[in-house]
């Protein structure tokens, strides 16, 4: 049978570039940090002496706060690596990194795919962390229902005054299909099977998005990872789910339905060096300390 | 030259596989490098114009909240704008015509910015393209900043379209008059601008779709949202390659104010693609032309190999011809083929006639050893067979010396045996008794001799008697003397038989000078005893030549030979005048002929040339040896012997031939 010679070329021509360009640039880029970073360790081999190893851990945003705590902390102990934990590139962001060999380690909210699994990946999960629904700080609102909150994304709610609140249009804030969250919702409630968003909606694609936007926007709602609402200078309020306050210990009573779980991604065939030392101090007893106290259920390392 | 080979196809077809393997690849190579560099170049160009575009909205984004701010700001906006609320505003008559006014003198510096105002309630009062004036101009941000916000930059979708509003509390006094949003339209004016500043098709858009293109909607491309929400996840810019229609479509993230927008930059690489089509034909006009230099190369040297091979495969051919006669030309396939075949016929040939030579050979080498060992036995049997026949020859020689010279003996022997009888005879005879008889009278008258001669009778008769016994015995003793003397030849005859065979049997013979009358008499004397008893009479003719240098001994014993010979031949016919005669001649100045000749029983003509050979004889007693040793002994001495015989019963004659050297000039 022939083809149809687009349905040939343009995915072939696509995957060959992207293939190349993935396996050229990463090389390019990994053979001049290996440059830089001997041309630097000499300077400081000869210098002060207080150069450390980098570990860039890339990947979700939905963790990103307490792994910056994480981080911070690591780096307090005199171990000679510094964590980094960089902006959100997405869980796939992330994903890809460690596949393309840039990173050793990525962050992700939510286990591997059968496809990602394919790439010669380990999914190690290190907390639970709850889906939580957010307003902005002007909102007077403690609970809301789901179906008032699929009414509210829908748009057939469109001001708190219909809410019980003050009067104020409700700004909704959503995220991009197929997101952990939004996933994570829709599998629990019902409201949220249909995907349309409200008119004028916008859309983050990060967590931090999600978050400035909560912020800057008073009567705003949307949802958000648990860690990151209570990260520091964040203004958002997170309400109760008929009712059901979201609690780490209403999450593992199974009351509360919403939970993402976060975790590590690496190559197969195991750790070494400094990934294997930040992901020891993340499951040491102090690392579950500060995954407990942002609102995260630590799990134990499998 | 015949060029139609079935090499020059696989010729043909190797140059051409080896050039499209050397030329195409390296094209190949040379057109990905070439696309490469194209795509990059390509890139490089969606990427700048992308980070262009980022950077200029975000100064746009600038721009309008410095003209919202500007807005504000502006005397106659505040009081005018004071001057409508105190007029009533929206809910009395208030006149918002100064204010229009107002706002359409400020130069807000491009088509796609409009101001809007807005009173305190958040109610529209004037404001192009945002409704009816009174209803509630309900914007993200616009809430914030009547709550008390001095300022919002927000991006946001409404029915009109993607819009960015940068909206600012608008107060005179210390009294709030308002809000006045400064709004830019995201729409495809907004994209044709940038579109027509960078040289590319620029869209802007988000999951909701395009809401900004400089390109018609009819001829935009189907949106990868893939792409788009990966570039906008990993804040990194995504490629699409369509060479299709000959774009390529660069998505990439770009942050609007609150909002992160997708920014689309479509490039024509259609000139990139010209440029590779070109490349390409060139590529393929190259190798044809590279194809045909070496296929007409490849195709001349191939036909200078083919005609060799030809020839090399005829000169094999031929050679199998030569050695085994079978025709091997007919065989098909190529030259190589062929030439291997005829070379295989050939070594096959050269090596069953190299066998077969071997074996000839072997077999021969075999043939000789076997010959030679076949004539070492023959030889040896030979030299056996030699040994013994010199033994035999020596005995025979041994034996021939003594027959002949038993035989000369002989001869002799019997001339000494009737001159002894004769002289035995004459002993015997000798009348000595009278003697006797007269020496007893004459001692018995020894007293009276004188008277008794004179007296007595007998006396008387005395005188007479010893005279004639005296002369009967000196005649006796002349007789016997001449017996004796004849005996003696006889025995002298002997001992020279003997000195002739010892001179035989070494040296060469003795030359004497003699003449050949003396010769030819000492032969007729040796034999005068046989001639005599048989009744032959002997004619011998006197040459009167002088001497010569002759081998007396010889001569005489073939002489001696030949008139025996003569006498046995005569003595057999019944005749009466038996008769041997003898001639010298001299037929030329330095030869000598000296003929026997006889009327006896000659010889018969088969065997006239075998009386020479060794044991021919036709005599009762007779060896064979005679006239064998005596025509040896002419030849020996430079002559020769001859029979002549009219036949049986016809006489046959003898001649001897030999050299004369008169006069003995040269005498030992």
């Amino acid at each position: 049978m022939r083809r149809n010679p687009n349905d040939m070329r343009s995915p072939t021509a696509r995957d060959v570039l992207a293939g190349r360009r993935n396996r050229i640039r990463p090389a390019a880029i990994g053979l001049a940090v290996l440059g830089l970073a001997m041309l630097w360790m000499a300077c400081s081999g000869s210098g002060d002496g207080g150069g450390r190893e980098q570990l860039v851990v890339p990947g979700t945003g939905s963790c990103e706060s307490v792994l910056k705590q994480l981080a911070e902390a690591f780096n307090q102990k005199d171990s000679g690596i510094e964590a980094i934990i960089p902006a959100s590139t997405g869980t796939s962001g992330g994903i890809q990194s460690v596949v393309s060999g840039e990173s050793p380690l990525g962050r992700v909210g939510r286990p591997l795919k059968e496809e990602e699994k394919a790439k010669g990946l380990t999914f190690v999960a290190f907390a639970q962390d709850l889906v939580v629904f957010a307003v902005g700080e002007s909102v007077e609102v403690e609970s809301l229902t789901t179906s008032q909150l699929g009414a509210i994304f829908k748009g057939e709610i469109t001001n708190w005054r219909d809410l019980g609140a003050t009067d104020a249009p409700i700004r909704v804030v959503g995220r991009q299909p197929g997101e952990a969250s939004r996933e994570e919702i829709a599998k629990h409630l019902e409201t949220f099977r249909d995907e349309t968003y409200a008119q004028g909606a916008k859309i983050a694609f990060h967590d931090g998005e999600m978050a400035d936007l909560l912020n800057k926007y008073p009567t705003s709602i949307g949802f958000l990872p648990n860690s990151l609402v209570r990260a520091p200078g964040n203004k958002m309020r997170v309400v109760a789910l008929d009712g059901v306050a979201p609690t780490v210990e209403n999450a593992i009573s199974g009351k509360y339905p919403l939970m993402t779980t976060a975790g590590f991604v690496y190559k197969n065939g195991g750790l070494s060096g400094a990934a294997r030392a930040f992901v020891d101090f993340v499951f040491s007893d102090a690392g579950r300390r500060i995954m407990s106290e942002a609102g995260m259920a630590p799990v134990a390392r499998r | 030259m015949r060029l139609r080979s079935s090499l020059l196809f696989p010729f043909a077809v190797l140059i051409v596989a080896a050039v499209v393997a050397t030329a195409i690849p390296l094209h190949v190579v040379k057109i990905r490098a070439l696309r490469k560099v194209l795509h990059e170049h390509d890139l490089a160009i969606a990427e700048s114009v992308h980070k262009s575009i980022g950077i200029h909205m975000a100064k746009e984004a600038k721009d309008v909240a410095a003209l919202a701010r500007l807005a504000k700001d502006s005397s106659v906006l505040k009081s005018a704008m004071a001057r409508f609320l105190e007029t009533g505003g929206l809910d009395g008559n208030g006149d918002s015509g100064p204010l229009r006014a107002g706002i359409a003198a400020l130069d807000l510096g491009s088509a796609v910015r409009h101001l809007v105002v807005v009173d305190p309630r958040g109610r529209l009062v004037c404001g192009q393209g945002a409704g009816e004036p009174g209803g509630v101009y309900d914007v993200w941000g616009m809430a914030e900043v009547l709550a008390g916000r001095p300022e919002t930059i927000t991006a946001s979708a409404d029915r009109e379209g993607r819009k960015v509003r940068a909206i600012s509390r608008f107060e005179a006094n210390g009294k709030m008059l308002g809000a006045i949003a400064l709004v830019m339209d995201i729409d495809s004016d907004f994209a044709k601008f940038f579109a027509e500043t960078y040289g590319c098709d620029v869209s802007l858009g988000n999951l909701d779709g395009i809401f900004a293109s400089s390109l018609p909607a009819n001829l935009r491309n189907k949106i990868d949202e893939t792409l788009m929400i990966e570039a906008l996840r990993q804040r990194r810019p995504q490629c699409q390659d369509l060479p299709e229609v000959s774009r390529t479509v660069h998505y990439a993230p770009v942050q609007v104010a609150d909002e992160m927008f997708c920014l689309i930059v479509e490039t024509d690489t259609s000139a990139s693609r010209a440029l590779l089509a070109r490349k390409r034909v060139e590529a393929i006009f190259v190798t044809l032309g590279i194809l045909v230099v070496v296929l007409a190369v490849g195709l001349s040297l191939a036909a200078r190999l083919i005609v060799p091979l030809r020839r090399l495969k005829r000169d094999a051919e031929a050679v199998v011809a030569d050695l085994t006669g079978a025709d091997v030309a007919a065989e098909k396939g190529s030259e190589v083929q062929s030439l291997v075949r005829a070379f295989d016929h050939m070594v096959r040939a050269v090596k069953s006639h190299i066998d077969e030579r071997k074996k000839a050979e072997d077999e021969l080498a075999r043939h000789r050893d076997h010959l030679e060992y076949l004539v070492r036995e023959r030889t040896a049997e030979l030299e056996q067979t030699q040994r013994s026949l010199l033994d035999a020859a020596r005995q025979a020689g041994i034996a021939e010396i003594a027959t002949d010279v038993l035989h000369n003996v002989g001869n002799v022997l019997n001339s000494v045996g009737v001159a002894t009888s004769s002289l035995k005879g004459r002993v015997h005879r000798l009348r000595l008794d009278g003697l006797t008889r007269l020496a007893e009278l004459i001692e018995s008258r020894k007293e009276d001799l004188g008277a008794f001669v004179t007296e007595h009778e007998q006396g008387r008769k005395l005188p007479g008697f010893l005279t004639a016994l005296g002369r009967y015995l000196t005649d006796e003793r002349k007789r016997m003397s001449d017996e004796l003397a004849e005996l003696t030849s006889h025995v002298e005859h002997i001992s020279e038989i003997v000195s002739v065979q010892q001179s035989y049997s070494g040296r060469g013979g003795l030359t004497e000078c003699v003449t050949m009358d003396e010769l030819i008499d000492s032969a007729v004397k040796i034999n005068s005893a046989g001639l005599r008893r048989h009744g032959v009479g002997l004619k011998v003719e006197p040459s009167g030549l002088p001497p010569a240098l002759l081998d007396r001994q010889r001569i005489l014993q073939i002489l001696i030979n030949l008139i025996n010979n003569a006498k046995y031949a005569v003595s057999a016919v019944d005749r009466e005048d038996k008769e041997i005669a003898t001639r010298v001649s001299k037929p030329a100045e330095d030869r000598i002929r000296i003929e026997v000749s006889d009327n006896g029983v000659g010889i018969a003509k088969e065997n006239l040339a075998r009386v020479f050979a060794h044991g021919f004889t036709t005599k009762k007693h007779g060896h064979g040896f005679g006239l064998h040793s005596g025509a040896n002994a002419a030849r020996e001495m430079g002559g020769s012997l001859t029979a002549y015989s009219e036949g049986i019963g016809k006489g046959a004659r003898f001649v001897l031939d030999l050299p004369f050297n008169a006069g003995g000039k040269n005498g030992e």
